[in-house]
């Protein structure tokens, strides 16, 4: 897991308050972000000096390297009302259900496989439809 | 008359309850059949129906992405309970020879 994709929660459970907190690490407490690697290094610094002196400190760390394909290419053969809802029902069981089951590699082919199902289906049925109206003026004319 | 795959579909969106997302949907599916149809297909599906008055769709508000929420209508109920009976008075004949159910003699 690459450092400067990882997330960091620091909880100083065992400090008293928030501004003891502060006062401990010398600012601000960070909020739940993304931290570049320069600011994930200094944080464990000055964390390691703390262990070392004693203070309970746990760290949560969680990887936010697995993020879903481009959706671009749908994007531009379908309407953009459906792709937005498309994309985002697909995100949600590519990351819950597709990559701890698959992994993450199969779980993008499947992506890549949907979308294109998706654009397939999409132009059938316009398709479908512009034909069945055309029978219809057709046999009506007749 | 719906499809064999839109009753599956109505069957599964009334499994997930009102105001279903097509994810929702899918996990129903993901749960209950060996078999899993395609999501596209079922979004397809869902879209269709819509267009066609068996589903309603309002949007999720408390969703930044705003997720489209299926509810099956009061025709849907209707075209569901049409197709089941259908199924069910075709299984009246076991299935016999085809698919290896018991004739009766």
């Amino acid at each position: 897991m690459p450092e400067y994709r990882r997330w960091i929660l620091i909880q100083a459970k065992h400090l008293r308050s928030r501004a003891e907190c502060e006062a401990w690490r010398d600012g601000p407490l960070p909020e739940p972000k993304s931290l570049t690697h320069v600011e994930w290094r200094l944080a464990l610094k000055q964390l390691t000096i703390k262990a070392d002196l004693g203070v309970d400190v746990r760290i949560e760390t969680w990887s936010s390297s697995v993020c879903p394909p481009s959706a671009f290419p749908l994007e531009l053969c379908v309407p953009m009302a459906l792709t937005k809802d498309f994309v985002a029902n697909l995100t949600e069981i590519y990351e819950d259900s597709w990559v701890p089951k698959y992994g993450q590699k199969r779980a993008n082919l499947l992506w890549h496989r949907q979308c294109l199902g998706l654009i397939a289906r999409h132009w059938f049925d316009v398709f479908v439809s512009a034909a069945e109206r055309l029978r219809k003026v057709i046999y009506t004319w007749g | 008359m719906i499809g064999k795959f839109e009753e599956l579909t109505l069957g599964a969106l009334i499994k997930a309850g009102p105001r279903s997302h097509a994810a929702k949907v899918y996990g129903v599916f993901e749960q209950t059949q060996e078999k899993v149809p395609p999501f596209a297909a079922l979004y397809t599906a869902l879209d269709r129906m819509a267009k066609k008055g068996l589903v309603s769709e309002t949007k999720d508000e408390n969703d930044p992405r705003g997720k489209r929420l299926f509810t099956i209508t009061g025709e849907g109920r209707r075209s569901l309970d049409e197709a089941v009976n259908a199924t069910r008075a075709i299984e009246a004949f076991d299935g016999a020879g085809v698919f290896g159910g018991v004739r009766h003699a």
